[in-house]
């Protein structure tokens, strides 16, 4: 339960609201790099916290990130042409190069040098990790980008892809780390009789796991742990990152990693980005085909037109009520799938004033208290830390099976897990 | 007193919410005061269902004012927690305890 004030206050992130101007101190992922893909390319539309943008890559390969309307009569640069070194609007011709400064202005006489004295309508990017940031903030102070692992590694071992949400930011986010519905939003039938792991049947086998929900410097650190073998417990660890990364248990060998992005497109959208990355090896092609197809996909329903599912409220998500009573919890093909019919569903905007939570919850209500504290801090003066720490992000969600004697708060092989092993 | 973890609760008995009033008291700190939070989540749903029941029936009629009385205690000591205002939290269960009696 959340009142409406805090619920409001946690939610609203257009400029000038207090989680809006929490969530402008961060370096936003915008788009992926391939959706820029060559020098002097299409332009893109994007919608950021609220505000519209238009985004390039000049003739140098530089990326532009601009206000979405020309400051001459307001025509949306979106609609320019992309040419030598800059964006030129299609109505009366002003050009701006990639830090949105206008050079160039054919339609006033030379003499009166009105370009120079145009406001730049830029703000600063960067391309790191596949992926195209953008910094919307005060410029006074620029926060360094999240030092994370899928970010680090070679193009080879990571997959970026991303699709739109019909839902609030906070609420998409809560589903990575509503640990209680794995168990069932995204189980088959089958799971108990025929586990497909040792991890599966450990998780089968201990449904009620014990929890440590730990607060950092970065946001929550949760940790699951379940009866293993008799004298070893079986550990997954989640981390939920300020302010809407979330970083899901690798496999037992750490091969390969998890994550999300709910980045808040408005107060009612949110872009979902999927990362799958390995700190060990490049990802086969077999497996980057089984993120968007097969017999098990993600993401099931991806229409790379419009970047949005196919599968969506009004038409059920396309459920399928005979693989329901026969095959899967939901009948809904693709994990995500899964989890937006269930987040979109609860409205634009859930209503926290009517939930029913219970201590099952207490890592839900551990991330929105460190929002809902962030944004309060804020609104009295005191600026949120974590944007200006990249190193803070240089943790790794992973599981283990781990000797039933370790302390897990002071194990050396805990600590050494939990750091990243990709430099 | 584990406060690292939140208490299941079954039942707003005084007892449960004497037991309550105890761990916000030796609590401190962000961690222990959301599984406080937790648990006065799960103790507002046993008390709204209550309220909910004794709405319906005819002859729980008489508890519905005791019970308003006391899911408003509960979601006020709720909001509190989450501020980690523990002596007012503490003094809104307290009113709880005494609207029962
Ligand atoms: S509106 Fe863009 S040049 Fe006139
Ligand atoms: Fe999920």
């Amino acid at each position: 339960m959340l009142n409406a004030q805090d619920n409001e206050l946690m939610c609203r992130v257009g400029p000038g609201t207090p989680m809006g101007e929490v969530l402008r101190r961060f370096w936003q992922p915008v788009l992926i790099s391939e959706d820029l893909p060559h020098p002097d390319c299409d332009p893109k539309e994007v919608r950021l916290l609220g505000e519209d943008f238009v985004a390039f890559r000049d003739s140098d390969g530089e990326i532009g990130f601009l206000e979405a309307l020309c400051p001459h009569r307001r025509a949306p640069l979106f609609y320019g042409r992309n040419e030598e070194h800059g964006l030129r609007c299609i109505y009366h011709g002003w050009k701006f190069d990639a830090a949105g400064a206008c050079v160039d202005m054919p339609s006033e006489p030379a003499q009166y040098e009105f370009s120079k004295k145009v406001r730049p309508i830029g703000f600063p990017t960067r391309e790191w990790g596949g992926i195209i940031w953008a910094y919307i903030g005060p410029q006074d102070r620029v926060p360094e980008l999240p030092e994370l692992e899928y970010c680090r590694v070679p193009a080879e071992y990571r997959n970026l892809v991303k699709y739109n949400q019909e839902c609030n930011f906070v609420q998409a986010t809560e589903g990575d780390i509503d640990s209680s519905h794995i168990g069932f939003l995204h189980t088959r039938l089958d799971q108990k009789t025929a586990p497909a792991s040792k991890e599966m049947l450990w998780r089968v086998n201990d449904q009620a796991p014990r929890w440590i929900i730990q607060p950092t410097d970065y946001g929550i650190m949760l940790a699951a742990q379940r009866n293993a073998e008799e004298d070893t417990y079986y550990w997954r660890i989640n981390q939920w990152l300020m302010p809407y990364y979330t970083m899901i248990a690798m496999d037992l060998e750490q091969k390969r990693g998890h994550g999300h992005i709910w980045v808040p497109v408005d107060d009612e959208h949110t872009d979902v980005w999927c990362v799958i990355w390995s700190p060990v090896e490049p990802l086969t092609q077999a497996e980057r085909d089984g993120i968007l197809g097969g017999p098990n996909p993600h993401i099931s329903s991806l229409d790379p037109s419009t970047g949005k599912l196919r599968a969506t409220k009004s038409n059920h998500f396309l459920q399928d009520r005979h693989v329901q009573r026969t095959q899967t919890f939901t009948g809904i093909l693709g994990v995500r799938e899964q989890d937006t019919a269930v987040v979109e569903g609860m409205g634009a905007i859930a209503d926290r004033t009517k939930e029913h939570l219970g201590t099952s919850d207490s890592a839900i209500i551990a991330m929105r208290r460190y929002l809902v504290n962030s944004a309060k801090a804020f609104v009295e003066g005191r600026e949120p830390q974590e944007p200006y720490d990249g190193g803070l992000y240089r943790v790794r969600a992973w599981s283990y099976e781990l000797s039933r004697n370790i302390d897990f708060m002071e194990s050396d092989k805990v600590r050494e897990l939990m750091g990243t092993m990709v430099v | 007193m584990d406060l690292n973890h939140p208490l299941p609760i079954h039942d707003f008995s005084p007892d449960t919410l004497i037991s309550l009033v105890e761990r916000i008291d030796s609590s401190s700190g962000f961690q222990h005061f959301i599984f406080r939070e937790a648990e006065l989540d799960d103790l507002w749903r046993q008390v709204e269902r209550a309220l909910v029941h004794a709405q319906s029936d005819a002859d729980a009629s008489r508890d519905v004012d005791r019970l308003r009385t006391l899911l408003e205690c509960v979601e006020a000591a709720h909001d509190l927690v989450s501020e980690s205002k523990k002596e007012e939290a503490m003094a809104q269960l307290q009113a709880g305890i005494r609207a029962q009696a």
